[in-house]
């Protein structure tokens, strides 16, 4: 082959290169363009992360976080509004995009979903996969799409594009007011004691919030559900040593029984006991744990197996389990938590102090902050001397809220329109 | 009492069975039979979810167990209403099949044991919650069978798969797609209010997420893709694949631990 021939044909592939390099963007955009770009946020993300990293990120002002945010979603809208019918800002707020970037913000969210938390931040320094750089940037690419979208299809407004607008625009709230809300998220634990009024809590990295109200804890209320028995057999390829067969029946007395084969019966019940010279007695108030005294029998012979006391103890009495074979127990396992409230003294500088009970699932409002029962000391139980309440401030919580009512609107608009299809299917088209 | 129970479940699991075989057969009295079996197999199953809650004194929705007791009513329950809605009996069997399956993994491990409830699930959100979400299953459970049936006749006819064969597939993914969203909103009021924010990436809610991702992501393949129906139907089996590892799997993850909201292992 003759130089001039080399250089030609070197020449005639590099020219080749440039063409399809080219032709990539400008040609018909599609999916590989869309997952291109996916992909490329998601390392810009990762590039993010181990270099700018989170404590050293430039933090905005809550207000500002929200003019900066909402700005540019708004601006974004308009843009693929005005400019709706550039094959460009179709290809954006097209199809194949919303799969390639929900296809991202998915592969990260499964990864997130299997590998745990400490695995993460051994490995790659990670707190969370969830507010790591790489999802979020993952969420920007996905909220390019949905806003335009949503802007695209706003007017003209017929009933299949307010369905959609509705569905669309309620996710875009959703997801927009969660990431500006989260920037500025306020959670964190307030540990409340009795007689000592408490005016800070602790977030989960350690970090110390100052509250504008202090919080002194009245009362704790703990009660449990009645204790129940189970069969305890030791298996060493179990976790903890033991198969567990739990009883369905709450103990209490007279009551049967049949746990694998065993028929139990409880002769005697004391909802609080202590043992005192090697007997179960009845205990004072505040004290002792439920303790039972009960006879087991096989129940394919009727045979007598075993007859004694058993009970779950506590802190300040110990348990004790029935064996009715050579590798099995019966025992009372701890009883679970039926309830827990505190009933607290919330005091405000200028206002009234004022008494509030904090229960699961009702939590208490001062001003902006919502208050919610977490924990408690579990060791002492109902004798817990503190109440453990989350305290949370979020911003962009009605947005979240207007959003999700609004997705909601649209699924249920969606379930109408699925159920009203015509009929038009056929027997024997099975 | 809990031998009364296995006893109603499997008259339950027996007319299911039962009404999946009749209705293969062709003739208008076997479709009578067949649908005479199915209402009693959800009367058996109806039957049995009250005599749960009653004996257990709070919603029957808290173990595996107990919400696929559920899933095993609703999908006959659904098939038959949507049937009947349709005008068509195509999703009975895959119905029945649904139910009896079901029913019959709950007789061989029944785990309807435990009378509490912990304090988080005292809420007014837990029965809406789990209720919309199983109906959603159900629905999407008898699109999955549908798909998986379509491709296996096609196949064993060595035939195309025809965009027909996606329709009532669809028309299932169109009404469990929009409860299976409801589901998924009231489970983020009702983590608001117990535990402080609606959305926390627990390992559930992540399933939970990734689970209507694939059905979005269904959604808006066919919408572009309408002539691509072989890939469509398995879109839809993926999508119920990845459901069921979200309901029964998350305990088996090893992000389990870190999850407060897996169902109750007793």
């Amino acid at each position: 082959m003759n130089p001039i021939g080399l250089a030609s044909n070197c020449h005639v592939r590099r020219q080749q290169q440039r063409v399809t390099a080219a032709g990539f963007w400008t040609g018909p955009l599609g999916y590989p363009q869309a997952a291109l770009v996916t992909l490329t946020a998601i390392g810009l993300g990762w590039v993010f992360h181990r270099t700018v990293g989170y404590d050293n990120a430039p933090v905005l002002s809550p207000a500002h976080t929200w003019l900066f945010g909402g700005g540019i979603t708004l601006g974004w809208a308009l843009a693929t509004r005005r400019w709706r019918d550039s094959p460009f800002v179709r290809w954006l707020t097209g199809i194949p995009f919303a799969l390639s970037s929900l296809g991202g913000v998915g592969l990260l969210a499964a990864i997130g979903a299997v590998v745990p938390s400490a695995t993460l931040e051994a490995r790659w320094n990670m707190e969370s996969l969830f507010s790591s750089w790489p999802f979020r940037m993952a969420l920007v690419v996905m909220m390019v799409n949905l806003v335009g979208v949503t802007a695209r299809r706003v007017w003209p407004l017929t009933w299949t594009n307010f369905v959609f607008t509705l569905s669309h625009l309620g996710l875009t709230l959703a997801v927009l007011g969660g990431m500006l809300g989260g920037a500025d998220l306020e959670r964190a634990n307030l540990t409340a004691w009795e007689g000592r009024p408490v005016a800070w809590a602790q977030s989960k990295n350690g970090r110390r919030l100052d509250l504008p109200f202090a919080v002194t804890l009245r009362r704790f209320h703990l009660s449990h559900f009645p204790p129940t028995l189970a069969l305890a057999v030791s298996d060493a390829r179990v976790e903890g040593g033991f198969r567990v067969t739990p009883g369905p029946e709450f103990v209490k007395p007279g009551m049967r029984e049949t746990i694998a084969g065993y028929a139990i019966e409880v002769q005697r019940f004391l909802p609080r006991a202590a043992l005192v010279s090697g007997e179960w007695q009845v205990a004072p108030p505040r004290m002792g744990s439920p303790a039972a005294l009960i006879s087991v029998r096989l129940t394919a012979t009727g045979q007598r197996v075993a007859e004694g006391w058993v009970s779950c103890g506590n802190i300040d009495t110990t348990g004790a389990y029935l064996p009715v074979g050579k590798d099995r127990a019966i025992y009372m396992p701890k009883p679970r938590a039926r309830e827990y409230r505190s009933t607290v003294t919330i005091e405000e500088p200028g206002a009234k102090p004022v008494t509030r009970e904090i229960r699961v699932n009702e939590p208490a409002k001062v001003g902006p902050y919502r208050l919610y029962q977490l924990s408690y000391d579990e060791e002492f139980g109902p004798a817990s001397e503190y109440s453990v309440i989350e305290v949370v401030r979020d911003r962009g919580l009605p947005v979240v809220y207007v959003g999700m009512f609004l997705l909601l609107g649209g699924a249920l608009l969606g379930l109408c329109s699925g159920v009203s299809k015509p009929a038009v299917m056929k027997d024997e088209e099975r | 009492m809990t031998a009364t129970l296995a006893l109603v479940g499997h008259g339950a699991f027996g007319a299911w069975t039962l009404a999946a075989a009749i209705y293969a057969f062709r003739g208008t009295r076997a479709k009578r039979i067949g649908d005479g079996l199915l209402v009693l197999g959800i009367a058996f199953g109806v039957g049995l979810l009250g005599a749960l809650w009653l004996t257990l004194g709070r919603p029957p929705l808290r173990t595996l167990g107990e919400t696929r007791w559920w899933f095993a009513t609703l999908a006959p329950l659904l098939g038959l209403l949507i049937g009947w809605r349709f005008g068509t009996r195509a999703l009975a069997i895959p119905a029945c099949l649904l139910g009896a399956t079901f029913g019959l993994v709950n007789l061989r491990h029944p785990e309807y044991m435990d009378r509490t409830l912990l304090p988080a699930l005292q809420s007014p959100w837990f029965v809406p919650h789990v209720v919309v979400n199983l109906l959603a299953y159900a629905a999407l459970g008898i699109s999955c069978l549908l798909a998986v049936w379509a491709l296996v006749r096609r196949a064993l006819r060595r035939e195309t798969v025809q965009m027909a064969d996606v329709d009532l597939p669809h028309r299932l993914v169109l009404i469990g797609f929009p409860l299976l969203t409801c589901g998924l909103v009231f489970g983020a009021f009702w983590a608001k209010e117990a535990w402080g924010h609606y959305w926390a990436w627990d390992p559930k809610e992540t399933q939970a997420f990734l689970t209507w991702s694939a059905y979005l992501v269904y959604l808006h393949a066919r919408a572009r893709h309408t002539v691509r129906p072989a890939r469509n139907l398995g879109l839809l089996i993926a999508g119920f694949v990845l459901l069921l590892a979200g309901w029964f799997g998350v305990q088996h993850l090893p992000t389990a631990n870190e999850s407060v909201h897996t169902y109750a292992r007793d």
